[in-house]
């Protein structure tokens, strides 16, 4: 037999393939006359039938494994074969480390620990950076401004392994359940996505020394990301010692791979590392590189056959081959059970990998430390201007659920806006609330007081704010309703903006007297919004310009209006957004000859990222309209649920407490009628007990079941209800004071509020 | 005008029995009168707002996504058209040639204030490629933008971000052409680079590319 003998696992090749066949064909490569044991856990995993094996090993799926003695059934077969292990998975690599083995050829356990995800210490040695990230117990609205602030370009990442890109708050709760499915109570966290060329390094380093590297530029890349085809080039010199001196530091042995992104400023960013060789492995032994043939012979003193470039690029393609007779595809699924399109996992995993997850990390593995009462409950801080308000209007005569104002908290974010008006900026800013996003009179009245103006969307909304005082002379009417002047009394607004062509018309051929200002929404830019006069080709773009050239009264000033979410966005995105707005904007200026004298930008900022964006966006935003519309005298902002959404808290109670497996769940008397958006953003939610103790809820697995009958009304989740929580105990919801009031609802309560 | 298809290899060597050197100077002398589209305006409003509005999403389509021509191949796909080319045309055509598209990219460059020059290029494919364009361009002015198994491309100039060089941006299949093959199918035989006073790149000089140093407004062989 062979001096060499290496029992090799995970060689599945799918479209999300292993690395199992790509080790064997680089031995073989090395070694012609290699010993080579491939090991999977299922006859479908379809490198095991070709021809690079010389054996085959099929273990039982990995959720029906005695892990134990199977890793004594390892370590026997390689002593039997006086041989080596090359496992082809993180999470195998990580289990067997546990307790090493010198024929085992992976890193020490010490070092799955001291380069833990998010790898802020692998960041340290090497020349790269870790991009933002979050914990995902750092409590919900924590998360979510984080989100928010990038764009909602993130990704929800498991300890290990598992990474889910989210685009919103329901994603990052289906995204938490999962990874807390697989992995228990261990630590997740949101990272920020890096947009760039993606750059993967595989190295191969024995006890500290580096064998060797690669480095893959994807060409071809599966819908998974993964490679299909690439060209394999060198490491950069930088990146070349400091790999070196971290496997050095970290005396490492077996392959490796770091996935970094290298964005357009040329910095490279670690997203991902690997305890053992990538798939792609053999692509870079036909560039010359075969890494697993130096680990081996650094293992074992023999040497291998030098590579040969057979080329730079490899390809992979899609092979049928016998399977062997020896290992036969287990019978097809029930009828039940099968679909045309077998399940992602099922496909890439055909050996049941997800099971030694959650043997290791999930309910299974946590099962001697999940029960509740040894959980301790994380202290989260509350604010105490928050708390005394809440002191002061809580108590038992409160009746339940209950919006509760905090007059202290709302006058915050009118201040804000009131600021920003009053600073040095090269155009008149004009904030206006907007009404719809919550129609109370105190938030009116404090509106006025601070020197808003109103925006509103139907005439009821004007005739509302003209009783609160706001003269028509200081409201902009926004559609889509087109208006109907006769409403008003005849009485001019300050703005009105047409949501369409024929709306534009319309108020061109009532002539001046309407409004000051009239103008047209537009489309935002590229994002299929359902709002505004769409510009997305030069026909509707030539109809639009010569609509504002030949039918707009003279004598009426000029605006054009556009509106995204920021909060959907992410201010970044807002912001180009905004640009792009302005760009067409002076097109339509230029190709209508009409100066626009007005420009509304919208609003949708969140409580917490408006101030931030008054301080360090506004101001350069409103030089760049200046600069480009140089006829604009008012820009337009819109904040509603930046200015209104800490106005109220609602105030609910504690029906009852169920304790389930491992979790606790709450039922409140207040529900989704009170709380319509509970699933699309996130609130602070706190506790006060009978005692007037103040706990803010976070960090933890329970969550709070609404009142009534419907199954998605679930109030929050994500908390850890402390186990003094008793019946009767008030629950707070903080950010209840924009469209969670306006949009409230009469429902299960016995009758309709006429 | 390639659309940038890969296909396997057949036949001889392309080079009809010439050197691979000679079959490129024998291209280059065949192509060397064709000149790179100017899209025209009429005298009227329509040409007017049709480069506008294209101006505008240009800028528009830089601020949103930082990059200005990929918007222009999800709107234009690749073909045959008739020439001349005016303004008012060309925004509500389908499809477009190679030259057309590279004109408008130039546009585009131009509206956000980049340097930009039109670069003609000769890439080598197979008798049995350029057989099947010389077919597909039958009713729309015949073969005159191929020679041999070579074929005449339009590509752009762009400055490269940290170095003095140029990038040359394929606009047609969406790449940059720094790691397009020097040798094979679908390899670069040829470029020239136009350059005058308007591209703002300095008229005249030599550009680096790749290692090599292009002579602006010159044939220069490229390949391997």
């Amino acid at each position: 037999m062979s001096s060499i003998r290496v029992i090799i696992s995970c060689c599945h090749t799918g479209p999300n393939p292993a690395p199992g066949l790509g080790l064997a064909r680089s031995l073989k490569a090395g070694y012609p006359d290699s010993f080579l044991v491939g090991k999977d856990h299922s006859t479908q995993a379809s490198g095991l039938h070709t021809e690079f094996f010389d054996e085959v090993w099929v273990a039982r799926p990995w959720g029906e494994l005695h892990l134990v003695d199977h890793r004594a059934q390892i370590i026997a077969r390689l002593e039997e074969l006086d041989g080596y292990y090359l496992p082809g998975s993180d999470l195998e690599a990580r289990w067997l480390a546990e307790e090493s083995h010198p024929r085992i050829l992976i890193p020490g356990i010490d070092i799955f620990r001291r380069t833990a995800k998010p790898f802020e210490k692998v960041a340290e040695i090497l020349p790269v950076r870790v991009p933002a990230f979050i914990g995902l117990d750092a409590g919900d609205r924590e998360v979510y401004n984080f989100a928010v602030d990038h764009g909602w370009k993130v990704w929800a990442k498991g300890p290990v392994m598992d990474a889910y890109r989210v685009f919103n708050w329901t994603g990052i709760q289906q995204a938490r359940h999962s990874l807390a499915a697989c992995w228990g109570q261990q630590s997740f966290f949101l990272q920020k996505h890096i947009t760039g060329t993606e750059v993967m390094l595989a190295f191969a380093a024995y006890q500290g020394h580096l064998l060797g590297t690669a480095v893959v530029d994807k060409r071809l890349v599966t819908s998974e990301g993964k490679c299909w085809s690439g060209e394999i080039t060198t490491a950069s010199p930088e990146l070349l010692n400091a790999v070196a001196l971290l496997v050095r530091e970290l005396h490492w042995t077996g392959g490796g791979e770091l996935e970094l992104v290298k964005d357009e400023a040329g910095i490279l960013w670690l997203i991902d590392w690997n305890y053992r060789f990538p798939a792609w492995i053999h692509g870079a032994t036909i560039g010359g590189i075969n890494l697993p043939a130096l680990l081996i012979a650094a293992a074992s003193g023999v040497q291998p056959v030098p590579p040969r470039c057979a080329s730079r690029q490899f390809t992979r393609v899609v092979l049928e081959i016998p399977v062997l007779s020896s290992i036969p595809l287990p019978a097809p699924p029930p009828a039940a059970r099968s679909t045309n399109v077998p399940s992602k996992l099922s496909a890439s995993n055909p050996s049941g990998l997800p099971a030694l997850m959650q043997r290791l990390f999930g309910p299974e593995g946590r099962e001697a430390t999940s029960q509740h009462s040894d959980r301790p409950a994380r202290v989260a801080r509350v604010d105490s201007a928050f708390a005394q308000a809440i002191r002061e209007h809580v108590g038992p005569s409160l009746q339940t659920p209950a919006r509760v104002f905090l007059p202290k908290i709302a006058e915050v974010g009118f201040r804000q806006a009131q600021a920003a008006a009053a600073m040095d900026l090269p155009v008149r800013l004009t904030p206006t609330y907007s009404v719809k996003t919550n129609p109370d009179r105190r938030l009116l009245v404090m509106a006025r007081a601070h020197g808003l103006r109103a925006e509103v969307i139907s005439t009821g909304e004007a005739r509302w704010a003209r009783e609160l005082g706001f003269s028509l002379g200081e409201t902009i009417y926004n559609g889509p309703v087109p208006l109907n002047p006769a409403e008003l009394d005849g009485e001019e607004l300050s703005a009105v903006f047409a949501d369409s062509l024929e709306s534009f018309h319309g108020l061109c051929d009532r002539g001046p007297g309407v409004a000051k200002t009239v103008g047209m929404r537009l489309n935002a830019f590229d994002t299929g919004s359902r709002f505004g006069l769409r510009l997305g080709s030069a026909y509707r773009f030539g109809i639009v310009a010569n609509a504002i050239r030949d039918r707009l009264p003279r004598g009426v000033r000029f605006g054009v209006h556009s509106h995204l979410q920021s909060s959907v966005t992410g201010v970044a995105e807002w912001l180009a957004q905004a640009r792009a707005f302005v760009e067409m904007a002076s097109s339509l200026e230029f190709a209508s000859g009409r100066p626009i004298q007005m420009l509304d930008l919208g609003g949708g900022w969140t409580s917490e990222s408006f101030g931030p964006f008054l301080r360090d966006h506004l101001p350069g935003l409103v030089a760049h309209v200046h600069r480009r519309l140089p006829h604009v005298e008012d820009v337009v902002i819109e904040p509603g649920k930046a200015v209104c959404e800490q106005s109220h808290v609602l105030v609910s109670r504690i029906l009852e407490i169920r304790r389930t497996d491992w979790i606790r769940e709450v039922v409140a008397d207040a529900c989704l009628a009170e709380m319509p958006l509970a699933g699309y953003f996130p609130r602070e939610v706190y506790l006060l007990t009978a005692g007037g103790n103040l706990h803010r809820l976070v960090d933890g697995f329970d969550r709070i079941l609404g009142r009534v009958c419907m199954e998605h009304d679930i109030l929050a989740g994500g908390l850890n209800i402390p186990p003094d929580a008793e019946v009767g105990d008030w629950l707070v919801f903080s950010h209840a004071g924009a469209y969670e009031a306006s949009m409230r609802y009469t429902f299960g309560v016995g009758g309709f509020h006429e | 005008m390639n659309n940038g298809l890969v296909m396997k290899c057949v036949g001889n060597n392309g080079h009809g029995g010439a050197s691979p050197r000679a079959a490129i100077e024998q291209a280059i002398v065949k192509l060397d009168g064709l000149r790179p589209t100017v899209i025209e305006s009429h005298p009227g409003r329509c040409c007017l707002l049709a480069r506008e509005w294209f101006c505008a999403q240009s800028r528009a389509h830089h601020e949103v996504s930082g990059l200005p021509a990929p918007w222009l191949r999800e709107r234009w796909m690749w073909g045959p058209q008739h020439h001349p080319d005016y303004w008012c045309e060309v925004v509500e055509r389908t499809t477009i040639d190679c030259s057309a598209l590279a004109a408008l990219t130039c546009e585009s460059l131009r509206a956000i204030g980049e340097p930009v020059a039109t670069v003609q290029m000769i890439e080598h494919f197979d008798p049995s490629t350029v057989q099947n364009w010389a077919h597909y361009w039958r009713e729309h002015g015949g073969a005159y933008w191929l020679s041999g198994s070579t074929s005449y491309h339009v590509a752009v100039a762009v400055r490269a971000l940290g170095s003095p060089g140029i990038r040359i941006w394929n606009p047609t299949v969406e790449c940059f052409s720094e790691q397009r093959p020097l040798a094979g199918y679908g390899s670069i035989a040829a470029v020239r680079m136009l350059v005058d006073a308007d591209s703002g790149l300095a008229p005249g000089g030599a550009f680096a590319w790749r290692g090599l140093h292009l002579r602006a407004n010159d044939w220069n062989i490229v390949s391997l």
